[in-house]
């Protein structure tokens, strides 16, 4: 195995308060360093060593800045190796984190999402190596490298199959919990809905519903539920006519329990009516109850408000349009609709 | 062995000598040392024009004084082996503390190589106290709200870099000619007025048996017209098509999915208004103006065979220390809608509100003293700092409450108005429409060329690119779908795990679930309803 400097650097990161997991990196390092000697690995060590704990030990390193240095209570606790002791610590190391590879320490499992959650698919994958997926592999293992792979380059088909293969292993493991399981499933359904050169919707929704109704009370299988609505609402696998399709959809209501998948089957109800139904009624509905509940992100946030706003204005409501103008005015200050929505206020605000 | 039949040997001993002696001070240093008891920050970006080196110069100093043991380096790089560059220096682990984020970099580059701001940016800029913004968060502190690109990645939701500029359009103009020609001092109010001028020029210069043309003409002032243009003209023409929901911003994937639906699109109002305006325009252009630069465009200014030219803001610096007469700036005066020709389908002047801040640095993962870098960029965005620096660059400020000097008020942004609608090629891919278009502009600007010359031609062919270009738009909205299922699954684990940043985590989640499921909406929606002919 092969580390180059700086990505052992990135490995040996603290990247929460365990000393388990310093020790692991410690051997990571070390072994990555490709030791050909016990004292070539101890001064390898060193050289690494030197420039992990400075940063370990930089007391103003900022605090919310994500890739710097998180760990700043002290130097590192691990011990470079000494004489006998030192050396079976490292054997003990070495059978404790080799058997379920490298990515069965939790602190390096979080470590491959954290660096997810940066877009460095390609740098997570090699994290966690080519060799950790056998057959006694945790399903959170399984899961992070199908995630992986599906965003890794080369994005060909057959990297797409194995990572579906991963996620139907994972999805059907018994000690998978849950939430797991569930989103291991949504995300199957994704290959087929968007990872793929020519996507098969039909296969997808399937999915989407096997997805959702296979494990009712997760996060995840309201998000597949979600999906599944948004191909059900265009067409996909149905004959039904547009208004079946929205009443239908209507009556999917309940099967969203938590407040961001409720809000945002409310949003996806309002794009729908607007553009099949064209009515203005369930448009301002839905997306009254969308910002009841509170949208996450502020574009949206600023859509709803002028969109509110104008369907409530459109329909004579004028007060309620007038709230959501004002509302849009006070928190968007930089918007481009700004003078527009001005304009209106202006226009519907009673005469003196 | 004699000596004679050891002689061959002398030149592979040289070369062997001579590469020993060349690889041992790389292989011994991979990075020059700081001098002892001084910190070097190095600043690598690709702004070359006078004004902003001037700038970020005077910043280096100031900063140097507030902190004697720092040195600032910049590493100036032309723009096109920018790219190279960076790659060379990211790869071989020497890049610079701080690097100029640009659009061209990859959302998955600039993740792995430059630290993630979202958090820092929430906080106040601590240089800003005892100002008015000392309890404003340093983002809310940027007249762009760190949401636009380059600094800021949609992909990801984070913001990489730190915007130190602001950049419009408008006309700069020759003063004295412009006198000379038309005996006028103020520039054109109205757009019917601008094509008074140039034909008083024109015509001076006829009489005068001079070479100079009113306007001058390159493809980047075609590009910057037909955007303000066409913005304008479409401003109704966009909401009709492009809003069903009454947000009253246009989606581009329904303006998109309706120039590919209906075949007379490009023969619309609005569009063909367009066209006769860009038409009149390019009238006072030299000819064969599509296949001038921008530098050719500033060369005939500074020549002055042109006496109005097209240009951003930023070539003021350079334009200034480059010409020995007076230059005025005016905004380019577009038809209203009450303009008798092309009124009715504007809804008026249109907004500079949301101008795109540039100039974006951020702090590489390859910083040695993060902290120090991102004290740096606090400095240099701080609302005095950034007021001087705007005036010692001749730039426009970025920072909320920093007006920009009185030489610069006239290309301060305009924040009335109203949204742009859309131009010809609206959507995210459009090679096969820009083909369509660029390939047929001779008819529209060529000898005896006409708006209905260019239609005859052009319209036909423009549906079907519209519907190419929008397939692809449709396969690259998908990559990014696809793309951000792993950020996805990332984010889901990171809101469940014990650690500080799960609610920041959670908190992404949830804005990439509501962003991705209504962008995957509208990209479905285009996709089946492609066929659909209007």
């Amino acid at each position: 195995m092969r580390l180059d400097r700086a990505l052992a650097v990135q490995v040996a990161r603290p990247t929460r308060n365990n000393d388990r997991g310093k020790e692991f990196r410690f051997f990571v390092i070390v072994m990555s360093a490709g030791p050909r000697s016990l004292g070539a690995a101890r001064k390898r060590w060193f050289e690494l060593d030197s420039s992990i704990s400075m940063d370990w030990q930089r007391p103003d390193a900022p605090p919310g800045m994500r890739g710097a240095p998180r760990d700043v209570n002290g130097s590192s606790t691990v011990v470079p190796p000494r004489g006998v002791g030192g050396v079976i610590k490292w054997v003990l190391i070495f059978l404790l984190v080799a058997p379920g590879g490298m990515i069965t320490a939790a602190d390096s499992l979080h470590r491959v999402w954290e660096d997810a959650a940066q877009a460095q698919f390609g740098g997570a994958l090699n994290t966690m190596g080519p060799h950790e997926v056998h057959a006694k592999a945790a399903p959170s293992v399984l899961y992070a490298r199908a995630m992986l792979l599906l965003n890794t380059p080369p994005t060909t088909e057959s990297r797409l199959d194995e990572a579906a293969q991963l996620l139907d292993r994972a999805a059907a493991m018994p000690g998978i919990d849950r939430g797991s399981a569930a989103a291991a499933a949504y995300f199957r359904a994704r290959i087929e809905a968007v990872h793929r050169l020519r996507p098969d919707l039909g296969k997808a929704k399937g999915l989407y519903r096997d997805a959702w109704r296979q494990h009712i009370d997760s996060d995840w299988a309201e998000l597949s539920a979600l999906k599944w609505l948004m191909l059900d609402l265009i067409g996909i696998g149905t004959n039904a006519a547009a208004d079946q399709r929205l009443s239908a959809g209507e009556g999917m209501i309940d099967s969203f329990t938590t407040p961001p998948h409720r809000k945002d089957f409310h949003l996806l109800m309002a794009e729908t009516w607007s553009r099949l139904g064209r009515q203005r009624e369930p448009v301002l509905k839905h997306l009254l109850a969308a910002d009841e509940i509170g949208i996450a992100h502020p574009q949206t946030r600023a859509d709803v408000y002028c969109a509110i706003g104008s369907n409530a204005a459109r329909l004579g409501q004028r007060e309620l349009a007038l709230r959501y103008y004002e509302r849009y005015l006070a928190e968007f200050k930089r918007d481009a609709r700004r003078h527009s929505i001005a304009m209106e206020v202006e226009r519907l605000r009673p005469s003196e | 062995m004699n000596w004679k039949s050891r002689v061959w040997m002398v030149g592979p001993a040289l070369l062997i000598v001579g590469f020993v002696f060349s690889a041992w001070p790389v292989l011994r240093r991979s990075v020059l040392p700081d001098p002892p008891d001084q910190e070097i920050l190095r600043i690598g970006h690709r702004q070359l024009d006078p004004g902003m080196r001037h700038g970020f110069d005077w910043v280096a100093r100031r900063y140097e004084e507030l902190n004697p043991s720092v040195r600032i380096e910049y590493l100036e790089v032309p723009p096109p082996t920018f790219l190279t560059w960076l790659t060379t220096q990211f790869t071989g682990g020497m890049a610079p503390d701080i690097v100029e984020v640009v659009v061209e970099m990859t959302d998955e580059n600039v993740a792995r190589n430059f630290l993630a701001l979202s958090t820092i940016v929430q906080q106040p800029n601590p240089y800003n106290r005892s100002t008015s913004l000392e309890e404003t968060s340093w983002r809310n502190t940027f007249v762009d709200g760190l949401a636009t690109a380059p600094g800021y990645r949609e992909a990801q939701l984070e913001v990489f870099g730190i915007p130190t500029s602001l950049v419009t359009s408008r006309y700069y103009y020759n003063k004295t000619l412009y006198h000379q020609a038309t005996g006028r001092t103020a520039p054109p109010q109205d757009f019917d007025e601008l094509l008074a001028v140039c034909r008083e020029i024109k015509r001076w210069a006829a009489q005068a048996g001079r070479v100079i043309m009113p306007l001058a003409g390159s493809k980047e002032v075609y590009l910057l017209l037909a955007a303000r243009v066409f913005g304008q003209q479409t401003q109704r023409l966009a909401l009709k098509r492009g809003d069903p929901l009454g947000t009253l911003r246009t989606s581009p994937f329904d303006l998109h999915l309706w120039l590919a639906q209906d075949s007379a699109g490009l023969r619309a109002k609005p569009l063909a208004a367009g066209l006769a305006i860009m038409h009149e325009l390019a009238e006072f252009m030299p000819p064969g103006f599509m296949g001038a630069t921008r530098a050719d465009a500033v060369f005939h200014f500074g020549q002055q065979r042109t006496i109005i030219m097209m240009g951003r803001s930023n070539i003021y610096h350079s334009l200034m220390q480059q010409v020995d007469f007076d230059v005025g700036v005016f905004a380019l005066p577009l038809p209203g809608p009450e303009h008798p020709r092309y009124g009715g389908n504007a809804r008026g002047e249109l907004t500079e509100i949301e101008q795109n801040a540039s100039a974006a640095l951020g702090i590489t993962r390859f910083a040695r003293n993060p902290q120090r870098a991102l004290d740096f960029l606090h400095f240099l965005s701080s609302a005095s700092i950034n007021r001087d620096f705007a005036q010692n660059s001749r730039m426009l400020p970025v920072i909320v409450e920093v007006e920009p000097q009185a030489e610069l008020a006239p290309f301060a942004p305009r924040e009335g108005g109203y949204p742009y609608g859309f131009s010809l090629t609206v959507g995210g891919a459009a090679d096969r429409r820009e083909r369509v278009v660029f390939s047929n502009l001779h008819l529209l600007f060529g000898p005896g060329g006409t708006p209905e010359a260019f239609l005859q031609v052009a319209a036909p062919a423009y549906a079907a690119a519209a519907k190419e270009d929008l397939l692809r738009s449709i396969r690259n909205s998908r990559r990014s779908l696809a793309r951000q299922d792993t950020l996805h699954a990332a984010l889901g684990y990171l809101a469940k795990a014990e650690w500080d940043d799960a609610p920041a985590a959670d908190r992404k989640q949830r804005e990439l679930e509501e962003r991705t499921t209504l962008q995957e909406f509208l990209m479905m929606w285009a996709d089946t309803n492609l066929d659909l002919k209007l």
